[in-house]
């Protein structure tokens, strides 16, 4: 292979990788322009603070149980829409907006409930066979919620994890695996 | 030969217009006056008395080579390249995609530390935590909600079965009558 060719292959990669990410921003700005704004409530937990993370000691005995889940993440986006702030955006606007850019990126649909006037749909970003991305949206009427969970993500793992917080709901993914 | 002879013809030699034959006739006179010769002709007897036994000598054929190959060796390494329209066009494709991506990453970087900035002042590590736990609950809530449904689609399959068979005892029936 001549130089120029080599020069010209190893560009086109670099563009490659840099526009995947750079995709990948589309969504962290469209999260970054609702920051601090009325209605709604950000927060974005960085992969510096999950460094920190692992040298908490607490008694706290849900930690524990969450410890494990928590060292599989690297980053967690919450965006939340209150009804005070549905009164300027419209939640179900922001839900399909939102929805849209994902699919239109390299994000999947994995599951969408349509439940009265909720609509809950969850996307993940994968790389190869693993779950580099989770992401729910809620849209209703009056809320909109954006989580996005960074990091290698065990769905089991996860969705074990409403059990031994104490939280209502079952554990149906294990009952999705006999199917 | 006479002295006087000899010296016209030295006075040629330094000239450097002397003609083989000459120069010939000048060595045999300086090797062949041993002792009688005059005092201003002794000084050159060195001169014309060399050995010039290897004066025939001929370089053999390696050496010649070697001599080329040197040569060939420094010759400075310059290749005929033609820049043809299609080399132009690779170049200008990969710089305009190098520089695209330089921009881009820039982009990315100066955005990086925007979140950075914003992030650092708003949360302490406790809050973060009860963020975080607050946000994989509710994840694995809407997870297990969403999955929910799934779980009667195994009886749903079984009642289409139930169906399924009624209506081919029906239609075998239908035959049969």
């Amino acid at each position: 292979m001549k130089l120029y060719q080599k020069i010209l292959l190893i560009s086109v990669c670099l563009f490659g990788a840099l526009n995947l990410s750079a995709q990948h921003d589309q969504l962290l700005k469209f999260f970054d322009q609702f920051q601090g704004k009325e209605g709604f409530t950000t927060v974005y937990v960085t992969p510096k603070m999950f460094e920190l993370f692992s040298d908490i000691e607490t008694n706290d005995k849900d930690f524990n149980e969450v410890s494990e889940a928590i060292s599989m993440l690297k980053g967690v986006r919450i965006l939340v829409l209150d009804s005070v702030g549905s009164l300027t955006y419209n939640p179900i606007k922001l839900y399909n907006e939102v929805s849209s850019v994902a699919e239109k990126i390299n994000y999947e649909e994995l599951m969408v409930v349509k439940d009265g006037d909720t609509d809950v749909k969850f996307l993940i970003r994968e790389q190869g066979k693993v779950i580099e991305e989770v992401l729910l949206l809620v849209g209703a009427a009056e809320n909109f919620v954006f989580i996005s969970l960074m990091g290698k993500i065990d769905l089991r793992k996860l969705s074990s994890l409403s059990k031994s917080m104490d939280i209502d709901g079952l554990d149906y993914l294990e009952e999705l695996e006999k199917y | 030969m006479k002295v006087k002879e000899v010296h016209i013809l030295m006075e040629k030699y330094f000239d450097g217009k002397t003609s083989l034959e000459e120069e010939k006739r000048l060595r045999d006179f300086f090797s062949n006056s041993a002792g009688e010769l005059p005092n201003d002709l002794s000084a050159y007897k060195a001169l014309f008395n060399r050995n010039y036994k290897n004066e025939g000598m001929i370089l053999d054929e390696a050496f010649t080579a070697n001599i080329w190959d040197e040569i060939v060796q420094n010759e400075p390494k310059t290749k005929v390249v033609s820049f043809n329209a299609v080399r132009w066009i690779f170049a200008a494709a990969a710089s305009f995609i190098l520089m695209l991506s330089v921009y881009q990453w820039y982009g990315i970087k100066q955005y990086e530390q925007f979140m950075a900035m914003h992030n650092e002042q708003e949360m302490t590590k406790e809050e973060a935590l009860v963020a975080t736990k607050q946000a994989l609950a509710f994840v694995s809530l809407k997870l297990n909600e969403g999955c929910r449904p799934i779980k009667n689609v195994g009886s749903f399959y079984r009642f289409q079965n139930v169906i399924k068979k009624s209506k081919n005892e029906v239609i075998s029936k239908d035959i049969i009558n």
